[in-house]
């Protein structure tokens, strides 16, 4: 009767245990939706409104759309643990081969071809190439970005920017974009909450070596993170090209720390694993979109921008971040 | 005899809580000269919290000790063994990168010091005896610690911690890790010390290590004191009984002494020489299990490794169902199964849910059309396997790691039954798994067998492998040195000489 | 515990300093006291909010606004990142400028799409917008560009070629930024070489110039083997101001002057002057930025100058040479480009609303040109006092 009441007590203390666990899984995700609200919230105030005048909705779209696309590709490098800091590099390629061809008079599909295959041979050597050289692949993209920002620097050498006259309007209508988010965003999220592909990659990222135990193809996963990576940057190339219709040197220049940053604030762990989530892409995306537009027209002095967004960010990443060590005492 | 002549110790009324957990409640026992006194229980019984208060590592919330006859009240270890008690633990509790004296005089270089410089050389000597007296030979006081590996290391601490003060020692799991040279070690010094009518708390996993060291043994559970036991009251059963609550029974392992199995021939190690083991023959057939034991180290744990493709094969084959194995997933592929023994770095993934566990190696067969992998459909399975493993959990969704050990090993077991594998290679299948969970996981491989699984079990626990398999096969030195077919008459004493 | 604690910290920070800083400099202080241009915001994009330059911008500005209640603000671009410079523009449009002032050339054509579609004006100032004005120049929303001084270099060259010939040189070096962004510079070098050419025809054969080939630097300091390889080297016609002084001190090169374009008030330089070692410096009038300003006031009210041109044109304001360290004195004392003082400005108040239709119905796009151009260091120098 004893022995009873003594294993009641202690299941007890398990239960209590286990139930405060369930409620940080559930608050936990949602700090980003939170972090999303209040921003928009504040700005709303201290930009009497304008925040939500047509005008800005739409350019905060526009600013928005690019960021978001390559997000939610690299979600699923992002939650294999690893980085690419090729981004940028592949971006300024991708809109110069794209500028260059439909000036040459082809039509847009062909510029799209072109740069999907080149963002696509970065995602292989990412992917591939860093597991055949048994390279971490921040290695491989860092020489991708270094190679990639030479050549377009050798490009762009005779003429500073290549313009062209095409027509972009369709690509810039706000309707467009926000469809373009809807369906990248519905597919990301199909392949990764509901196949192999993101129970695959968030595995690999949380134990590598359990998932390769359990039947996961580390090889071929990890290849195909990159490639979907790949098949996102060069689909927003073409936004980021239609908004100055040009290309120069500078290009898609930071794009990397853009995507990173927006990220961790979506709530993407940097370790990846487990606790990835898409919805990390399109909230971090908007949340660091906003900020600096609402700052900017709140009248914040231009030099405190980045000042206060380093602060956000810093902020963001103790909130999400997990301490280390079990749940339960052992 | 005057029975309180001879306490050493006396422990009254300790309790001890650990936030909401209570880990002591009201505890009490006595230690006596001579005393060799096992202190036995299950992960979470409290014994290793009662054994750190009394050397002076953490202190009771409330309850009174008694040592020698005076209030024992220790602020720290190194106090409470300059007043006697000293306790030895599992981790390595040396410092890396001096020399073998300076370990052994950790503290006390005053001794050694004229006028503010340490003598190096007086030291040595001084090491090099104390070492001889313990009848360790092949460790020079003047050498770097860093030269000697994990188990020296170990013996150095022991004789650093047992000093002619020492009136009581506590070994807290320290066998575990010790090879059977060091274990032997270990036995005679405290055999030597209840000799010497001083005494022993010994702590300790292993069932027949306790049978054989103890004298008297005391039984904690869930942070009570179940009972003391005398040399002829001691027997496994009746251990096992109080240590989980509950009647065993007579079955913990394997009753029946069938040996038969089906002709097929589920793998087949063919001249195979993989990492250090070389030219390895084995047929393991369906409905058959087959045990390796041997030393760790041996090799045993690459035969593992190497049927399920983790490691490669230098020359001959290793053989599934006839064909030959092309890496892990290609053993996947064909219906084998490894649990390995690092559960929580190899073959779980601690950050995801059972449900994620449980279900990875299943996803090829939950995917539907379009690639599509229905919540529900996971969920179903997930519980389906839960159910009929009796994981105790809330809820399939719940974060693995707020699983006990025997749990999670349950959940390594379900996710291949739950694929429908057929050959399984386990590695130390029970470690650091509580009794009533071995038990019922000694049941499951007796009826996986009947259902014609193939089970090739990997295990450091000789009793284990004599209680389950059909034919045991021992590797000594990176080689196969015998091969014992499963009978009644079979002792461990019949194996170890082909271990060692 | 410690998370909530920060999160409201940092909304705090946020909150506090949006608030705060809605009185900033970042927007114009000047009370008007007019104020019958308030209605009209001007957002200027510009290469950095630090500096000289910056500064005598903000004085300006403020200036503006005290005389015609005209309102500014600003914001960073960038000459090679048209996104950035898209961005930007954007987010002063909707902060509520009507109007935008740019001062580099890059992602043209997509602001003034951008500038269409939001019914928003733009002018040009400090850039002859080489690259992009025959796309944007029919657009009704783009107004103009006043470029940095001479829009024809060669007129520079020629004056340099004057100081060369005058102080004696023989032997002269020609340093400029890569000619294919900046085609000032290559206009500016033929023309030099060319009014050298006309000298030596006259001169006698011992008097002859011999002009050693171009070096264009890529933003980077001249290499101190420059001087190695012209032994007789005792004057450089460069460019590149900044690129080509230092590395003259820091090599204690001594016999050689330098003739350069563009302006640094920071000590070495003027020490430059006065011992001789710089021959030429040159630099434009911040007040030039009246051309844009009144172009766009106009445009949002709907008064534009009669004589406009119908298509949008570039324009050049005078170029003010300094020539020896007296000139250089005077421009360091009376340039509103250096002192920022609103006091040396070259335009008073009721100059800057009758230079404006929207202000004065009888001002005319020629006499604002005319104005601009017509500056020189005379009348700087008259601000000194």
């Amino acid at each position: 009767m004893e022995n009873k009441n003594i294993n009641i007590n202690i299941n007890n203390n398990i239960n209590k245990n286990i139930s405060i666990n369930s409620i940080k899984t559930i608050t936990m995700p949602l700090v980003p939706y939170l972090g999303l609200m209040l921003v928009i919230l504040i700005f709303y105030i201290t930009t009497d409104g304008k925040l939500f005048s047509p005008y800005n909705t739409r350019i905060v779209v526009q600013q928005a759309t690019a960021l978001s696309i390559i997000c939610l590709g690299a979600v699923f490098v992002y939650s294999l643990g690893e980085l690419d800091v090729s981004i940028g590099a592949c971006v300024g390629i991708c809109t110069l081969l794209e500028i260059n061809i439909i000036n040459m008079g082809y039509p847009l599909i062909v510029g799209f071809i072109a740069a999907l295959v080149l963002a696509l041979s970065f995602g292989l050597i990412n992917g591939a190439f860093s597991s055949w050289l048994g390279l971490p692949s921040i290695i491989t993209s860092l020489f991708l970005m270094f190679v990639g920002g030479g050549v377009q620097a050798l490009i762009t050498l005779k003429s500073n920017t290549i313009t062209t006259d095409y027509d972009f309007t369709l690509w810039k209508e706000t309707w467009f974009q926000i469809l373009m988010l809807v369906i990248v965003s519905l597919i990301v999220a199909y392949l990764f909450n509901y196949t192999r592909v993101g129970k695959y990659t968030k595995s690999i990222g949380a134990n590598k070596v359990a998932a390769s135990q359990s039947g996961v193809n580390v090889f071929k996963y990890r290849i195909i993170a990159f490639l979907i990576m790949g098949f996102n940057v060069a689909l927003a190339s073409i936004f980021i090209l239609s908004r100055s219709a040009s290309s120069s040197k500078a290009t898609g220049g930071g794009m990397h720390m853009d995507v990173m940053i927006a990220l961790i604030v979506g709530g993407m762990p940097l370790a990846g694993g487990m606790k990835s989530r898409f919805t990390s892409a399109l909230l971090g995306a908007f949340i660091y979109v906003i900020l600096t537009n609402g700052l900017t027209l709140s009248g914040v002095g231009i030099t405190y921008v980045p000042f206060v967004k380093s602060i956000i960010f810093i902020v963001i990443v103790i909130i999400t971040g997990r301490k280390k060590g079990g749940i339960l005492p052992r | 005899m005057d029975n309180t002549l001879q306490v050493l110790l006396e422990v009254t009324n300790i309790n001890k809580c650990f936030g909401p957990t209570v880990a002591l409640r009201d505890v009490g026992i006595e230690v006596r000269k001579g005393e060799i006194r096992g202190l036995v229980g299950e992960n979470g019984s409290g014994k290793s919290t009662l054994a750190s208060i009394i050397a002076g590592m953490q202190k009771s919330d409330s309850g009174e000790m008694f040592f020698m006859g005076k209030k024992w009240e220790p602020d720290s270890m190194i106090g409470a063994q300059i007043e006697g008690i000293s306790m030895i633990l599992q981790e390595m509790n040396t410092i890396s990168g001096v020399s073998v004296a300076e370990n052994l005089f950790a503290g006390q270089e005053k001794k050694f010091s004229k006028f503010g410089l340490i003598s190096k050389n007086k030291m040595n000597i001084a090491g090099d005896n104390l070492l001889k007296s313990f009848g360790v030979d092949h460790i020079k006081a003047s050498d770097s610690i860093d030269l000697y590996g994990f188990e020296d290391r170990k013996l150095i601490e022991i004789v650093r911690t047992v000093t002619k003060d020492t009136k009581i020692l506590v070994v807290d799991e320290t066998t575990t890790a010790l090879t059977h040279s060091g274990r032997e070690f270990l036995y005679k010094l405290i055999e030597k010390i209840a000799n010497e009518n001083k005494a022993v708390i010994f702590i300790s996993h292993d069932m027949d290590e306790i049978l054989k060291v103890c004298n008297v043994v005391t039984v904690l559970r869930d942070g009570d004191i179940i009972g003391n036991l005398i040399k002829e009251e001691m027997n496994p059963k009746t251990i096992r009984y109080m240590m989980v609550g509950r009647e065993i029974g007579d079955a913990y392992y394997r009753t029946d002494y069938d040996t038969t199995h089906d002709e097929e021939i589920a793998l087949e190690f063919k001249d195979a020489w993989f990492s250090s083991v070389s030219d390895f023959n084995l047929k393991l057939h369906k409905g058959e299990i087959i045990g390796i034991g041997g030393l760790s180290g041996s090799g045993m744990r690459d035969i593992g490794r190497a049927a399920f493709g983790l490691t490669t094969i230098t020359s001959g084959d290793i053989e599934c169902k006839g064909k030959k194995i092309r890496g892990c997933n290609d053993a996947i592929q064909r219906g084998i199964a490894y649990i390995s023994k690092n559960r929580d770095t190899e073959a779980l993934i601690l950050q995801g849910s059972i449900a994620d566990n449980i279900a990875l190696p299943s996803i090829p067969e939950l995917t539907g059309p379009a690639l599509f992998i229905s919540p529900l459909a996971l969920r179903k399975h997930a519980q389906e396997l839960t159910d009929k493993f009796s994981i105790k959990c809330g809820n399939v969704n719940q974060y693995i790691s707020t699983l006990s050990g025997g749990n999670k090993q349950k959940v390594s077991f379900a996710k291949w039954i739950g694929k429908g594998s057929d050959i399984f290679i386990m590695d130390c299948p029970t470690r650091g798994v509580d009794i009533g969970v071995k038990q019922s996981m000694y049941q499951l491989i007796a009826q996986m067998k009947k259902e014609g699984k193939a089970i090739l079990m990997i295990s450091e626990e000789l009793s284990e492998l004599i209680g389950m398999c059909d034919e045991i096969v021992m590797i000594k030195n990176d080689k196969l040195s015998a091969r014992v077919k499963r009978s009644k008459e079979l002792k461990e004493i019949d194996l170890i000489e082909y271990m060692i | 515990m410690k998370k909530i604690i920060s999160t409201l910290i940092m909304f705090c920070m946020i909150f506090s300093l949006t608030a705060c800083s809605k009185s900033s400099k970042v927007s114009s202080t000047g009370e008007a006291d007019k104020a019958t241009l308030s209605d009209v915001t001007i957002g200027i994009v510009g290469y950095s909010n630090s500096g000289t330059m910056y500064n005598s911008y903000v004085a300006f500005y403020n200036q503006i606004t005290k005389a015609t209640g005209i309102k500014f603000k600003f914001a960073t671009g960038s000459s090679f990142d048209e996104s950035a410079n898209v961005t930007a523009v954007q987010n002063l449009i909707s902060s509520g400028c009507n109007g935008i002032i740019m001062t580099m050339d890059s992602g043209m054509t997509s602001i003034i799409e951008e500038a269409e579609s939001a019914n928003v004006y733009v002018a040009g100032y400090l850039n002859s917008m080489n690259q992009s004005l025959s796309k944007i120049k029919d657009n009704k929303y783009f107004l103009g560009t006043v470029s940095d001084g001479y829009l024809d270099g060669s007129k520079i060259g020629q004056k340099a070629a004057e100081l060369v010939i005058k102080d004696n040189k023989k032997n002269v070096g020609v340093i400029t930024y890569p000619h294919n962004y900046f085609p000032t510079h290559a206009q500016a070098d033929k023309g030099f070489r060319v009014a050298i050419d006309a000298f030596n025809k006259t001169a006698a054969e011992k008097d002859k110039i011999t002009v050693y080939d171009s070096q264009q630097l890529s933003f980077k300091q001249l290499d101190p083997t420059y001087f190695k390889k012209h032994p007789k080297l005792d004057s450089i016609f460069g460019m590149a101001l900044t690129f080509v002084y230092p590395t003259m001190v820091s090599a204690n090169v001594q016999n050689v002057k330098l003739y350069a374009t563009a302006y640094d008030d920071s000590d070495s330089y003027v020490k430059g002057f006065n011992a001789g070692t710089i021959g030429m410096e040159t630099c434009s009038n911040v007040e030039s930025m009246i051309y844009p300003v009144a172009l766009i006031a106009n445009a949002i009210k709907e008064t534009q100058f009669t004589d406009k041109p119908a298509v949008a044109e570039a324009v050049e304001t005078n170029t003010v040479f300094l020539t020896n360290k007296d000139e250089q004195k005077s421009f360091a004392a009376g340039a509103l480009f250096v002192s920022s003082d609103a006091k040396n400005s070259l335009l008073s108040d009721d100059n800057i609303r009758s230079l404006i239709k929207a202000t004065n119905k009888d001002a005319t796009y020629g006499n604002l040109v005319k104005t601009m151009q017509g500056w020189s260091i005379e009348d700087i120098k008259a601000k000194q006092k």
